[in-house]
C-alpha cells in the first residue's frame, strides 16, 4: 500500500518521531520532484537517526538534483560513516565529476573499486583541520609535535635520527572524535587519506582478507605521503590470545607483517588507528615500529561541550541559553551524547506543544532537564579504564588515561 | 564455500570479536530466510551464551538438538551453557555422553577436566587432563589444566606467574582460570589467587565480576589482614575458639595475675573491633586508592 504525500504528512503531524513515515515522506517528495522539501525532510531524518545512512543518502540525492554537488558529497561522506552504509553507484557516478571532496576515502571492500575513483587529493577548503575541531587543545599540540611535524619535516627529524611515518593508535571512549581527529591529522599532513572502516573490515573477513590488507598498504605506499586509517582496530587486530579462530591469527599476522614493512617500505606512510577497546587489540600491534605511539582521546572538556551545544543548536529556535552552564553541566558527555541531549530536549518541547501548549522555543531548563536524565555513554568506558589503571598492576599502557582520571577526579 | 557458509563464518567472527549487535542483526536476517538451518541456531546459541542471554541460548540449542540429537557441536554448546548456569550435574551427564560417542576426542576430556576443576575435584581433573594429553599432546586446554593443577598442588616453581601469563595468552586458559582462583581461595592461598585474578582482569577489564573479585582478593592478601588469619581460615569455629581462649585467659589472669587483666580485656576488645571494622575499611581504601 503506497500512501500519498498528504497521508504521510498527516501521519507525521500525529507522530513527528515516526522515522519510517518521515523516510517515506521524504522519498515521496523526492519522487514527486520537490527536492527542496525532500531535502528538508531527509535532514530532519538525519537528526532523528544520526547513525542511519538512509537520511544522508537521501539528502545527497536531493542535493545532486539541486545541483549542489559539493554539499551532496559532504552528505555522502557522512553516510559512509554510518554502520549500515552501502556504496551507491548512482551517487558515486554523479559525484565523481563534482568538486574535489573534503577527504579521500578508500574502502577495502571485497570487490575493490577502481583505484583512482577511491583516491582524491586533499585540496578542498571544506577539509577538516585542527582549527575545525572544538577543544582538545593539549591533544592537538601533542599530535602536532609528535606526529605532524616529523611527517612534514622529515629532513629535520632525520638529523636527529627520528623517522616520519609509523603507527599511531588513538584510543578512548566512543563518540569523542577519534575519527575526526584522524581526518584532521591527514589534512594537516597534506597527505592522502585512506579510511578503512568497520564495514570494510567486516567484508574483508570473508575470503581474501590478507590480500585485501596487503592491497590497502600497497595503495598507501603508492600514494605517499599518505595516511592509512584503520577505524575500530580491535575488530581487525583482535587479540590472538582471545581468539579461537585461525582466521583471526592469520589476519593479525599479515597486519604485523605489513606494519613491519617487510613487504615494502612504509616511509612517508602514517598509519593511524582508532579503537574504543585498546585492551582487545593484539599486544604485538603495540610493539616498537608498529603502533608504538598511542594517544588517549578523552571526552570533550566543558568549553568544548559548550561550543558543541552552540554549534549544534544553530537554526533551532532557542531562548536565552547559557552555553557555558550547559557545558559545565554535561560532564563526560561525548559529541554523540550532546546530540542525544539536544534531541531529548527537542522532544520535550514538541511534546509540550503537541499537548496543547503554545509554540515555544527550546529553553535552558529543557536542556538541563535532558542532561539530568542522561547517562554519558563514556562512563562505562571511563569506569573500565579507571579499574584497569587502579587495579591492573604495573601496566603503564594507560598513563594518559591515568592523568586524565586524576584531573577529572574519577 | 557457499553463501550460507560464508554468512555463518562471518557471524562466528563477529561473535568472536564481540560485535554482538552486528552478529545479532545478521543472525536475525539469516534465521528469517533460513529458519530451519541448524548452523544459525547454534550461532544464536553461541551469541546467547556470550551475551548471558541463557534462555535464548537454551531455546536455540533445544531446537537444534530436536532436529539433530547427535550433533556434537550442539551438545558441546549445551555443556558450556550448563556450566555457565551452574547446572554441573547435567553438564557432567552431557560431557560423559559426548565422551561415550567420541572416546578419542582429547578436547572433550579437557572440557570434562575443566568441569571437575570447577567443582573442586582436583584429582579427577588432573587424571582427565592427563588422558587428554595422552590422546593429543598438543591439546592446549589439557596443557592449561595440567598447569593449573600444578599451581593448585604447589608442584611447579613460579607456577602462578606462569599461569597469569597463560591466562593472558591463551583463550582456553581464561575460561577455566576462575576455577583455579576458587580453589586457591578455598586453600587460603590468596596471594597466588590474586596473581591469577590479575591475569584474568587484564584480559577482560570490562568484567565487573573480575573487578569485584580482584578487590576482594587484594583485601584478603593484604599484610594487615594477617592478625585475622584464624578467623579467615577457620571461620565460625576459629571465632568460637578465640572467644573461649579470651574468656579463659581473662579468667586465669584475673585469678593469678590481676594486674594484666584489664590489658588483656582491652587487647581482646581491640581485636574484636579490628576484626569487625578493619576489613570493610581496608576494602574501601584499596578500592579508592587502587593497588
Amino acid at each position: 500500500m503506497s500512501e500519498t504525500i498528504e497521508e504521510l504528512a498527516e501521519i507525521l503531524l500525529r507522530d513527528p518521531f515516526d522515522t519510517q513515515a518521515r523516510a517515506r515522506y521524504a522519498d515521496a517528495l523526492y519522487e514527486a520532484g520537490d527536492w527542496q522539501a525532500g531535502l528538508e525532510q531527509y535532514r530532519l531524518l538525519c537528526r532523528q537517526e544520526p547513525t542511519a545512512a538512509a537520511g544522508f543518502l537521501g539528502a545527497a540525492r536531493s542535493l545532486v538534483k539541486l545541483e549542489d554537488l559539493a554539499a551532496a558529497r559532504i552528505e555522502y561522506d557522512k553516510a559512509t560513516d554510518c554502520g549500515d552504509f552501502e556504496p551507491q553507484d548512482d551517487l558515486e557516478i554523479a559525484l565523481k565529476d563534482g568538486p574535489a571532496p573534503a577527504l579521500r576515502v578508500v574502502g577495502g571492500r571485497a570487490v575493490p573499486r577502481s583505484e583512482d575513483a577511491d583516491i582524491v587529493r586533499i585540496s578542498s577548503a571544506r577539509t577538516t583541520r585542527f582549527v575545525d575541531i572544538v577543544g582538545m587543545e593539549d591533544l592537538k599540540k601533542t599530535v602536532r609535535l609528535r606526529i605532524i611535524d616529523p611527517f612534514l619535516k622529515p629532513g629535520l627529524f632525520a638529523k636527529f635520527k627520528k623517522r616520519a611515518g609509523g603507527g599511531l593508535l588513538l584510543y578512548g571512549p566512543p563518540g569523542c572524535g577519534k575519527t575526526l581527529l584522524a581526518r584532521a591529522i591527514a589534512n594537516e599532513c597534506d597527505a592522502t587519506f585512506i579510511h578503512v572502516g568497520i564495514s570494510d573490515v567486516l567484508s574483508m573477513w570473508i575470503g581474501a582478507s590478507e590480500q585485501n590488507l596487503r592491497a590497502m598498504f600497497d595503495k598507501a605506499r603508492a600514494h605517499r605521503p599518505s595516511v592509512l586509517f584503520f577505524d575500530e582496530l580491535d575488530a581487525l587486530a583482535y587479540s590472538r590470545s582471545k581468539a579461537q579462530s585461525d582466521h583471526t591469527r592469520s589476519t593479525v599476522n599479515e597486519f604485523l607483517n605489513q606494519l613491519d614493512g617487510m613487504a615494502g617500505e612504509n616511509e612517508q606512510v602514517l598509519i593511524l588507528a582508532a579503537t574504543n577497546m585498546p585492551w582487545d587489540v593484539d599486544p604485538a600491534m603495540k610493539r616498537p615500529g608498529r603502533f608504538d605511539r598511542s594517544i588517549f582521546v578523552p571526552p570533550p572538556d566543558a568549553a568544548a561541550r559548550a561550543e558543541m551545544f552552540r554549534a549544534k543548536l544553530v537554526g533551532v529556535p532557542t531562548k536565552r541559553l547559557d552555553y557555558q552552564k550547559l557545558g559545565e553541566s554535561s560532564a563526560y558527555a561525548s559529541g554523540a551524547d550532546i546530540d542525544g541531549i539536544i534531541e531529548e530536549a527537542k522532544d520535550r518541547v514538541l511534546a509540550d506543544i503537541m499537548e496543547g501548549g503554545e509554540d515555544r522555543a527550546l529553553t535552558q531548563d529543557d536542556l538541563l532537564a535532558a542532561i539530568r536524565d542522561f547517562e554519558p555513554s563514556t562512563m562505562d568506558w571511563l569506569r573500565t579504564a579507571r579499574n584497569l589503571v587502579k587495579y591492573g598492576g604495573a601496566d603503564k599502557s594507560y598513563k594518559d588515561v591515568e592523568a586524565y582520571l586524576k584531573t577529572a577526579r574519577l | 564455500m557457499t553463501d550460507v557458509g560464508l554468512l555463518r563464518q562471518q557471524i562466528a567472527l563477529l561473535i568472536e570479536r564481540k560485535r554482538y549487535g552486528d552478529a545479532g542483526r545478521l543472525l536475525s536476517e539469516a534465521i528469517s530466510s533460513e529458519p530451519e538451518d541448524p548452523g544459525f541456531k547454534l550461532l544464536a546459541a553461541r551469541l546467547g551464551i556470550a551475551t548471558a542471554d541463557y534462555r535464548s541460548a537454551r531455546d536455540n540449542l533445544e531446537a537444534a538438538l530436536a532436529q539433530h540429537p547427535d550433533n556434537a557441536e550442539a551438545r558441546q554448546l549445551m555443556f558450556e551453557l550448563l556450566c555457565e548456569t551452574g547446572q554441573f550435574v547435567e553438564a557432567e551427564q552431557t560431557i560423559i555422553g559426548l565422551l561415550h560417542d567420541y572416546p578419542e576426542e582429547a578436547y572433550f576430556y579437557a572440557l570434562y577436566a575443566a568441569l571437575m576443576l570447577k567443582t573442586l575435584h582436583i584429582d579427577k581433573a588432573a587424571a582427565l587432563a592427563r588422558e587428554g594429553l595422552r590422546l593429543d599432546p598438543t591439546s592446549s586446554l589439557s596443557q592449561v589444566i595440567s598447569l593449573m593443577v600444578d599451581v593448585i598442588e604447589d608442584r611447579s616453581h613460579d607456577a602462578s606467574r606462569r599461569l597469569e601469563e597463560l591466562v593472558r595468552e591463551n583463550p582456553d586458559a581464561l575460561h577455566v582460570a576462575w576455577s583455579v582462583v576458587l580453589v586457591l581461595q578455598s586453600r587460603h592461598r590468596y596471594a597466588e589467587a590474586l596473581q591469577v585474578l590479575r591475569g584474568i582482569f587484564r584480559s577482560v577489564p570490562d568484567d565487573k565480576e573480575a573487578v569485584a573479585a580482584l578487590i576482594e582478593m587484594r583485601v584478603l592478601s593484604h599484610w594487615s589482614m594477617l592478625p585475622l588469619t584464624p578467623l579467615q581460615r577457620y571461620g565460625w569455629v576459629g571465632s568460637g575458639v578465640l572467644w573461649a581462649v579470651a574468656v579463659l585467659s581473662v579468667f586465669l589472669a584475673d585469678r593469678f595475675a590481676p594486674q594484666i587483666t584489664s590489658s588483656l580485656v582491652v587487647f581482646y576488645l581491640g581485636y574484636v573491633v579490628y576484626s569487625w571494622l578493619w576489613p570493610p575499611m581496608l576494602k574501601r581504601w584499596l578500592s579508592a586508592r587502587g593497588f
